[in-house]
This record gives structure tokens, C-alpha cells and sequence, in this order.
């Protein structure tokens, strides 16, 4: 999964490129979570366990590929 | 094992303006960066310990060029030649928490890489569904093929 580019000014100061980095952090960070979620939901197995788990299956599709 | 890709289109419209990239990934995930890759020519940070050997060589069999060096040790060479590297019209490919960690945090390096080369900074992730976890650095993750995965696929430039 790719984020968006993150273009670094070659006038900042150094000690200014905790901003920059800061923002990538939080794109990775980001991105990760959504990759793994992704993930989770094309696995049938871990898609039934956490449907099982939420306790409300009013609305959720119950089916799911094998 | 199955791939696909998200968001791929920004790099590729990236790559289409001429335009070459530094690639950010948390640590643990190099192995599986040969499947993501869709640029031409990468040149991609492993630190000097002797498990980044091991790493450097599959890198290397996948057409990667590996610059060595992290933040404990060779990082100053390191940051130079992948300025050389990224001046020279290639991508690089760096992990900005590094093998030492903390785990998640962006170090400084990358940044200044940034800074200095021109480059945009692309993040990139891996998940996958089924996977095994090896200790070296930080928690190093390889995909097993039998499952989905969520990551890369079909190459631009084939």
C-alpha cells in the first residue's frame, strides 16, 4: 500500500525537519493499519472471528468466501 | 499467494513525470520490497550487521543495489553515497526507524536525505495474511505464500 509523496524543502533548517517527519510517521503508521485491516477482511477465517466477536450482527453480511 | 496493490498510481504518475523517489518503510519488511518495486533502478539501505548480510544478498539477487550502514555504524558513508545514488537518477529505498529502532519512529536521516537530494518521500506498507515473524533488529516479517497479501504486483516498467 502507497501513501502520498512527501516533498522535504531543501531551505528548512535541521533542526525543522521533525515536521517532515512527523508527517511520515503518522503516513506509515497510517498505512499499516489500513493495510492490516485490509488484510484481515480477505481472510474468511479472521473475518469470521471478528464478526463473531462484535456481538452485533445486525447489518453485517454474515457470508463469507471460502 | 495472491497480491494487490494500493495506491500505486501516485508513484506511477510520479515515474511517468521522470520524476525518481526516496521509498520509506518501517523495518522488518525489506524481503517482501522485491514484490512491491516498480521503478527501474533502487538503491536500498541495509545496516553493516551480519544479518543485514543475509538480507543484502537476496537485495541483491532481486536487482537491488544495497548501500550498507545505519545509524550505529557506517551511517555518515551510508547517507553520502545514497545522495550519490539519488543525484545519479536512482530511487532509494530506506527504512526511517531503522534496524535498532525505537520501532515506528521516523530517525532524522531520511529526512535529511530528503532534504538534501530533492526527492519526495513516498511511504509504502505491507500486510499480509499469514506470515512468519524472525528476530533480527527489530521483529523481521517474510510473507508465507499460501495466503492474501496486501502489497505490490504488476510492475510498470515490467
Amino acid at each position: 500500500m502507497w501513501g502520498q509523496p512527501i516533498w522535504v524543502n531543501g531551505n528548512l533548517p535541521n533542526d525543522q525537519l521533525s515536521g517532515p517527519g512527523l508527517e511520515l510517521e503518522r503516513s506509515l503508521n497510517r498505512l499499516t493499519a489500513q493495510a492490516e485491516l485490509a488484510v484481515q477482511d480477505s481472510d474468511p477465517v479472521q473475518y469470521f472471528l471478528r464478526t463473531m466477536s462484535s456481538h452485533d450482527m445486525t447489518g453485517k453480511n454474515d457470508t463469507f468466501e471460502v | 499467494m495472491r497480491l494487490s496493490t494500493i495506491g500505486g498510481e501516485t508513484v506511477d504518475a510520479l515515474y511517468r513525470q521522470g520524476q525518481r523517489i526516496i521509498i520509506a518503510f518501517w523495518h522488518g519488511r525489506q524481503l517482501m520490497m522485491p514484490l512491491a518495486y516498480r521503478g527501474r533502478l533502487g538503491s536500498i539501505l541495509i545496516s553493516q550487521h551480519r544479518d543485514g548480510e543475509i538480507i543484502a544478498r537476496i537485495m541483491q539477487y532481486f536487482g537491488f543495489q544495497t548501500i550498507r550502514g545505519s545509524s550505529t555504524r557506517g551511517g555518515l558513508r551510508a547517507i553520502r553515497q545514497l545522495v550519490k545514488a539519488g543525484r545519479e537518477g536512482g530511487d532509494l529505498v530506506v527504512t526511517p526507524d531503522g534496524p535498532k529502532g525505537p520501532a515506528c519512529k521516523v530517525q532524522s536521516g531520511v529526512m535529511y536525505l530528503a532534504k538534501v537530494t530533492g526527492l519526495p518521500i513516498i511511504p509504502l506498507t505491507f500486510a499480509c495474511s499469514k506470515k512468519k515473524s524472525f528476530r533480527v533488529g527489530i521483529n523481521f516479517k517474510f510473507p508465507i505464500p499460501a495466503r492474501k497479501d496486501c502489497s505490490c504486483g504488476d510492475n510498470p516498467y515490467g
